[in-house]
């Protein structure tokens, strides 16, 4: 049976975003979730939502630890709390009220200034313990220097990259502190898709040992200059002059400093990011965007499979590219992938049901891992997962292959919301 | 005799004043600085310096009219001098991260879910808020959100189940009201 593909018509409600750039930011690591989403929104407020009249979305590409990094960093300095604020009082009071433990990660420090307001000898205790933080701060940088996060930690990182690469996304990306060690290995994954003009990296703060952009790094920053003292051969030359401000005494935060309204530094990072943003050209790769989408990648040579069914009973596959809803827009034949399905973005092709996406290795992919990624145009990667390609099958995969996932697409009767769930 | 009575009287009402005024008996910190940190906390705690936390050893804490906001944190955020909105901002803020603390990081539906949560808010408290304040704001929830040893865990576990992943701003404004 042959499925005609969707043709574009006039859309009762149009479920995808319009493609242009995405602002990829990678935070320094042991960032907090919130920390991380604060320092995309900041991006987000110095850059707008257009560039040449093109909408920019803004997608965090978050790291809290590498694996190899042991997972601890931020264990590491609440421990280093739990015990000075035990020396500090006795009594425990002052270790059982955490607001103090964030605030010695912070710039502004309302309460232990109180404190000290009140209780001035606290001060050079509190003194010694930013002291000691700040130190483990370092060595932590200077661990994962030497420790690099592994495959699986950039995994999910390397799929979406994929999959907004193929629906012709210009990317730039944005790493501050430790992030910069990420967005080196992002870019170097996902260059070989697209291109050097279709995607470019602002580095803030950096001390990976290679870069792949302009970066800026300040004058005051204590922690990436603190490395350069340690002997840390891989950290570049200062390129911003900045007055230090009690708003970060670190001189190292994305938004304490580098992106200080006070200070030259905002403009700094503005002008970066502006100037590699006009570099850009839309990828040449022939992807679309979809209510939902599925990226299916694999780790070497060899043809892997994507299978789509329906809840129509529509199977999108290689033979036959378009169900009724969606549609199999690449298809790779040789080595690494991608393959790309799309769902339509019109809401009156959409269908609620179960979708179901499996994989098949057709030939030369034994022993391959393969990584499928489902995203939401709005709501971004809703579900990763990487599997082995199974035995080599052929035409015999192409009616059982592999499941992979079920996405239940649903619509709420009273909003007309649709919404997308993986299992 | 009356007179001499009711003079009488009356010395003895302001010797008593003035005993209970006096700093013999009282604990008016003002007029004895305090000597340890214990006692500066207390002090700040009884001036009204800090705000009246809850540091109790469960995740969520007390929450008595169930609107998805801590007590203490609400009655935080009402004090402030904000306007409704933002206050609107703040409280979708510390239920957010209230939401990751509890999340199941066994289920990725789950850790998708709060994510998102996050994201959203973090994109309403910038709506709100100039770049920097926002900032500040969204710090400020953190900290008065995951203020026990028991919250950082939990707060721990999920942002190290989430790391790796990605996440989107919302393409409005993100909020929830």
């Amino acid at each position: 049976m042959l499925y005609a593909q969707p043709e574009p018509r006039a859309f009762a409600e149009n479920l995808c975003l319009a493609s242009g750039y995405t602002i990829g930011f990678f935070n320094g690591v042991w960032n907090t979730p919130v920390q991380a989403a604060d320092g995309l929104a900041s991006l987000r407020d110095l850059n707008g939502d257009t560039f040449n009249d093109e909408p920019i979305q803004y997608e965090g590409f978050y790291n809290h630890t590498g694996s190899t990094a042991g997972g601890t960093g931020l264990q590491d300095i609440a421990e280093v709390f739990e015990q000075r604020a035990a020396e500090i009082d006795a009594s425990g009071e002052l270790g059982k009220r955490w607001e103090f433990f964030w605030e010695t990660l912070a710039g502004k420090k309302p309460f232990t200034d109180k404190l000290i307001e009140l209780f001035p000898s606290a001060g050079s205790l509190f003194s010694q313990l930013f002291t000691d933080i700040s130190s483990k701060i370092t060595a932590g940088w200077s661990y994962l220097i030497s420790n690099p996060p592994t495959e699986s930690d950039y995994a999910t990182h390397n799929a979406r990259l994929d999959a907004l690469a193929v629906q012709r996304q210009k990317l730039m990306l944005v790493a501050h502190s430790q992030g910069n060690l990420f967005v080196n290995h992002a870019y170097d994954h996902i260059i070989s898709s697209i291109g050097p003009n279709s995607v470019m990296v602002a580095h803030i703060a950096p001390a990976s040992p290679t870069l792949r952009g302009e970066y800026l790094l300040a004058n005051i920053d204590l922690v990436i200059n603190g490395l350069r003292i340690q002997g840390l051969n891989s950290v570049p030359a200062v390129n911003l002059t900045l007055p230090t401000s009690m708003s970060d005494i670190s001189g190292h935060t994305l938004v304490g400093t580098y992106m200080d309204a006070s200070r030259p530094g905002r403009a700094a990072v503005a002008s970066m990011i502006n100037r590699a943003m006009g570099q850009l050209t839309t990828p040449e790769t022939t992807g679309n965007a979809g209510s939902f989408t599925v990226t299916l990648s694999w780790d070497g040579i060899g043809d892997v499979d994507l299978h789509s069914f329906e809840p129509n009973g529509a199977h999108a596959y290689y033979i036959e590219k378009a169900g009724l809803v969606g549609y199999l827009d690449v298809d790779n034949i040789d080595a690494f992938g991608p393959e790309h399905y799309y769902a339509s973005c019109d809401s009156n092709i959409l269908q609620t049901g179960v979708y179901h996406f499996g994989i098949n290795n057709f030939a030369n992919a034994t022993g391959r891992m393969a990584t499928v990624q489902v995203a939401s145009s709005k709501e971004g990667v809703l579900a990763t997962k990487t599997l082995g390609v199974g035995a080599e099958l052929g035409t015999t995969g192409n009616q059982s292959p592999i499941s992979v996932f079920d996405i239940t697409v649903t619509k709420d009767v009273t909003t007309g919301k649709f919404s997308f769930a993986a299992n | 005799m009356y007179i001499l009575l009711r003079v009488s009287f009356i010395a003895i009402c302001l010797v008593i004043f003035l005993t209970s005024c006096s700093g013999g008996n009282n604990n008016n910190s003002t007029t004895h600085p305090p000597t340890t940190v214990a006692d500066a906390l207390k002090a700040s705690d009884q001036s009204g310096a800090y705000p009246a936390l809850n540091h109790d050893s469960t995740i969520a804490g007390p929450d008595l009219d169930n609107n998805g906001v801590r007590d203490d944190v609400d009655a935080y955020i009402n004090a402030l001098p904000d306007n409704s909105s933002q206050k609107s901002a703040l409280r979708q803020t510390h239920s957010a991260i209230s939401n990751a603390m509890l999340a199941d990081t066994t289920n990725q539906n789950a850790l998708v879910a709060a994510t998102r949560k996050i994201a959203n808010a973090t994109a309403c408290i910038h709506a709100k808020y100039d770049s920097t304040t926002a900032s500040n704001k969204n710090s400020e929830m953190e900290k008065i959100t995951v203020n026990t040893k028991g919250r950082f865990r939990a707060y721990e576990k999920f942002s190290a189940a989430i790391s790796g992943t990605t996440f989107v701003l919302p393409e409005g404004d993100g909020c929830a009201n």
